[in-house]
């Protein structure tokens, strides 16, 4: 399938790249295909709409920025992606113009099942993150709400 | 918006899947006891609308201040 990208014009992508949202995004209900997109020689992932080109996110991988990033998945997010055995969970940095500005969001992780091809934005309610965690940990906390 | 008024252990049915109950209310602090089925999502409004704006701030990266980033994440500071 190729799509359409702003970054990179028109891009083929595979069966296996492209996740379901059913609830779409916070902000973006409305867009609920997306294409996962590894970025070469980065360890960055861009989450492109496969309808709307100029919809995408800069997705992290959160255990390598903050390694002791850990959250239980509620069992009925659990069950609504139809998790068994594969995860992955990725999370949306927001970049800045000064880079050292960028934040991770580590309240609300996108996490995808890679087996049926679906994924979520999951908002943690008990856990002690934020929504904009420095990416590089010199301040610990931006701003943007807990969730406790 | 309607208004209504409810005691301690009392509760409001909604669409008959989701019940809300009042579990105790102490000065201005109310704790609500929700019961929905599992699809639906339930959040702090003010958490919620965060997220929105962070999504908002977040979607349609600039490739320039990507290309910094990855730069700064190379270079001998990290």
């Amino acid at each position: 399938m190729i799509i359409e990208t702003l970054s990179w014009g028109k891009l083929e992508v595979h069966e296996e790249q492209l996740y379901h949202f059913s609830k779409g995004i916070p902000g973006f209900e409305e867009d609920t295909d997306f294409a996962l997109v590894a970025m070469e020689d980065s360890a960055f992932w861009v989450l492109q709409s496969t309808e709307n080109k100029n919809l995408s996110f800069l997705l992290g991988d959160p255990f390598a920025f903050y390694p002791d990033y850990e959250f239980e998945l509620p069992s009925a997010e659990a069950e609504e992606l139809g998790i068994a055995s594969q995860v992955i969970v990725r999370c949306i940095i927001t970049l800045k113009e000064k880079v050292e500005e960028s934040t991770i969001n580590l309240l609300a992780p996108i996490v995808l099942n890679p087996e049926e091809l679906k994924g979520k934005q999951v908002v943690l309610h008990k856990a002690p993150y934020h929504t904009k965690h420095s990416l590089f940990q010199e301040q610990p906390v931006i701003d943007g709400k807990d969730g406790g | 918006m309607l208004v209504l008024s409810r005691k301690k252990g009392e509760s409001i049915i909604i669409q008959d899947q989701i019940e809300l109950t009042v579990l105790s209310v102490e000065g201005d602090i109310v704790k609500i006891g929700i019961s929905a089925p599992k699809h639906v999502d339930i959040f702090r409004k003010e958490v919620y609308l965060s997220i929105q704006e962070t999504n908002r701030e977040s979607s349609a990266p600039v490739q320039s201040d990507l290309n910094a980033l990855i730069d700064r994440l190379r270079g001998p500071q990290k």
